[in-house]
């Protein structure tokens, strides 16, 4: 693992990050595990999450997300302060998490790769609670070749596809929401190598083309280093250290890591 | 291939296989099984179940079970024919309170189970109980008696041949299947009965989806409650006792997945034909009830015990 070229392994990506623009702020947010977090995620930037497991980086993608509430601290979007007590309202606001466990929170398995893309979009593409059918599926068409998605059919059940694909439809799904702030939570588990390299082109086109900006929770540390531009390290909920792009190293980074654990 | 082709459309339509299996089966034992007139008198009997089936459609959809429904039943069938009877409440302001009414012990049962967390069997079995109890208050022990013609068109009343009861029990499946197929709460069942923690997690509000479905299976019920006011003629504080576990049946016979996240109406109205089939060719069979009952259970098993086989295939 240790001194493997890394540059090869993933795609280059220009410098895309407008610094003027904070899109996340943090300000000593704590719950659900976590303690005083603060950090600022800037448009177009890749802000990797690392640490242990157990640190508390899913704890907080959690809490972004809405889907578990915080206790105190602030979270600023886009300016403005938010509060998302649900998904739903985390989704609206244009936030989007990756889950890591992919089977269990992420795809919904026995139904189909139209349906799991159109899912959260269904009530705004309904007139009347009646499904709009052509632009369902002309959603899903689109976000199959934009995520080049490889199926027979887009009626097909997101269970017969591959890890890669899978997770590839769940990027379709928060596309097709028009998802602003991205949280990917181990963007790569269970995927095969040569899909790897799909999903982090993907990942670099949604910063660089689009200009989103993404949460990376990882704890391979090679992609951890590949991908981020800048890393913020958890141990045991408390944030122990932040790298820039030049500082990185997987020394320092397993320093950070277990931190709180010799104190 | 073209073997295997025809085997999985056995398969996917075997329920509708089951169906032509019973009716050949019947009509050998009894030719007058297959006379349309016996056939609509079937469809009549099975109309209460088939309508309150589509309600309970919902709620196993989404992996959860309405004991309530009997007891629904009945308390509507006991409270319009108070207010009408007793109270001098017009007619439609009648059902409509009966439905309002029935509607929101749905969403009780919505609230027990969503809001505060109580396992559907539980809950729902809790609202059976008591709203039995309640009906039987309600009517002091006496059947109520006593409406106007009108009223008893909705149970009695005939469309050419046809029964009003069938029309209404064919008008809430087409309803239920255009629910299921064409409007956005029917993606949100298959995707909260199959996994409900992704379907929050893809933005769906799951809790108000409970509310909605329970709230669904309760104005069903409702409204076969009033059916079977219009037929029997009489409001009762045993009108709809069992009728759960007929309903069920029927939606279970009908191949809704009793673990959520797959069915479809179509089943359902399989389903109920082979229920109402099975009780008419048994009478016509001079089989007694309590027979009919044992076939009842073992066909109960064998449905639910295809399904849960094959997904403990699948798993393996």
């Amino acid at each position: 693992m240790v001194g493997r070229e890394l540059t090869e392994t993933y795609p280059p990506r220009g410098n895309c990050i407008n610094k003027n623009e904070v899109v996340l702020e943090l300000k000593n947010l704590t719950g659900n595990g976590d303690k005083n977090i603060n950090l600022k995620l800037h448009r177009g930037e890749i802000l990797g999450l690392g640490g242990l497991v157990g640190a508390g980086r899913t704890e907080l993608a959690e809490m972004i997300f809405g889907a578990v509430p915080k206790k105190s601290g602030q979270m600023i979007y886009k300016g403005k302060e938010i509060n998302p007590q649900s998904p739903r309202e985390a989704i609206d606001l244009g936030i989007a998490l990756v889950p890591e466990d992919r089977k269990r929170h992420g795809a919904m398995l026995g139904i189909s790769i139209k349906n799991n893309i159109n899912m959260p979009i269904y009530e705004r593409d309904s007139h009347f609670s009646v499904i709009d059918e052509k632009l369902e599926m002309s959603t899903a068409v689109k976000y199959q070749e934009n995520m080049a998605i490889k199926t027979p059919s887009l009626h097909q059940l997101i269970r017969n596809l591959s890890g890669g694909n899978q997770q590839k439809v769940i990027l379709g799904r928060w596309m097709a929401a028009q998802s602003e702030l991205i949280i990917f939570d181990e963007p790569t588990r269970g995927i095969d190598i040569g899909a790897k390299y799909e999903i982090y082109k993907l990942m670099n086109d949604l910063v660089e083309k689009e200009g989103k900006s993404i949460l990376m929770i990882s704890s391979e540390m090679e992609e951890l280093m590949g991908m981020s531009d800048r890393i913020l390290v958890l141990a045991e909920g408390e944030m122990t250290g932040e790298l820039s792009k030049e500082e990185f190293s997987q020394e320092t980074i397993m320093t950070y890591a277990s931190a709180a654990a010799k104190e | 291939m073209k073997e295997n082709k025809i085997i999985n459309l056995i398969k996917s339509q075997a329920i509708w296989v089951v169906v032509i299996v019973l009716v050949l089966a019947f009509t050998i034992a009894n030719p007058r099984f297959i006379y349309p007139a016996n056939l609509l008198i079937m469809l009549r009997q099975v109309a209460v179940w088939g309508i309150a089936s589509v309600g309970m459609t919902f709620v196993i959809l989404l992996g959860d079970i309405d004991l309530s429904t009997g007891s629904i039943i009945t308390f509507v069938n006991v409270m319009c024919a108070y207010l009408m009877v007793h109270m001098g409440v017009p007619m439609g302001l009648a059902i409509i309170i009966a439905l309002a009414a029935s509607t929101a012990i749905g969403l009780l049962n919505g609230f027990m189970v969503s809001t505060i967390g109580i396992p559907a069997l539980i809950a729902t079995f809790a609202t059976q109980t008591a709203f039995s109890g309640i009906a039987l208050i309600l009517c002091n022990g006496q059947p109520i008696n006593g409406f106007t013609e009108t009223f008893k068109v909705f149970g009695q009343g005939k469309i050419g041949p046809v029964p009003v009861p069938v029309i209404i029990m064919i008008l809430c499946f087409a309803l239920g299947a255009f629910i299921l197929d064409k409007t956005y709460f029917g993606r949100y069942f298959y995707a909260v009965g199959g996994n409900i923690e992704a379907a929050r997690l893809s933005g769906i509000r799951t809790g108000r989806v409970k509310y909605l479905v329970f709230a669904l299976s309760g104005f069903f019920a409702g409204l076969a409650g009033l059916v079977l006011l219009s037929r029997t003629n009489s409001g009762m504080g045993n009108a709809g006792l069992g009728y759960e576990f007929k309903v069920i049946t029927c939606v279970v016979l009908g191949g809704v997945s009793v673990s959520g996240g797959y069915g479809k109406i179509s089943g359902v109205v399989a389903g109920t034909f082979i229920i109402g089939a099975l009780q008419n060719g048994m009478v016509l069979m001079n089989l007694n009830t309590w027979i009919q009952d044992i076939v009842l259970g073992i066909v109960l098993v064998l449905a639910v015990g295809f399904d849960c086989y094959q997904k403990k295939k699948r798993a393996n």
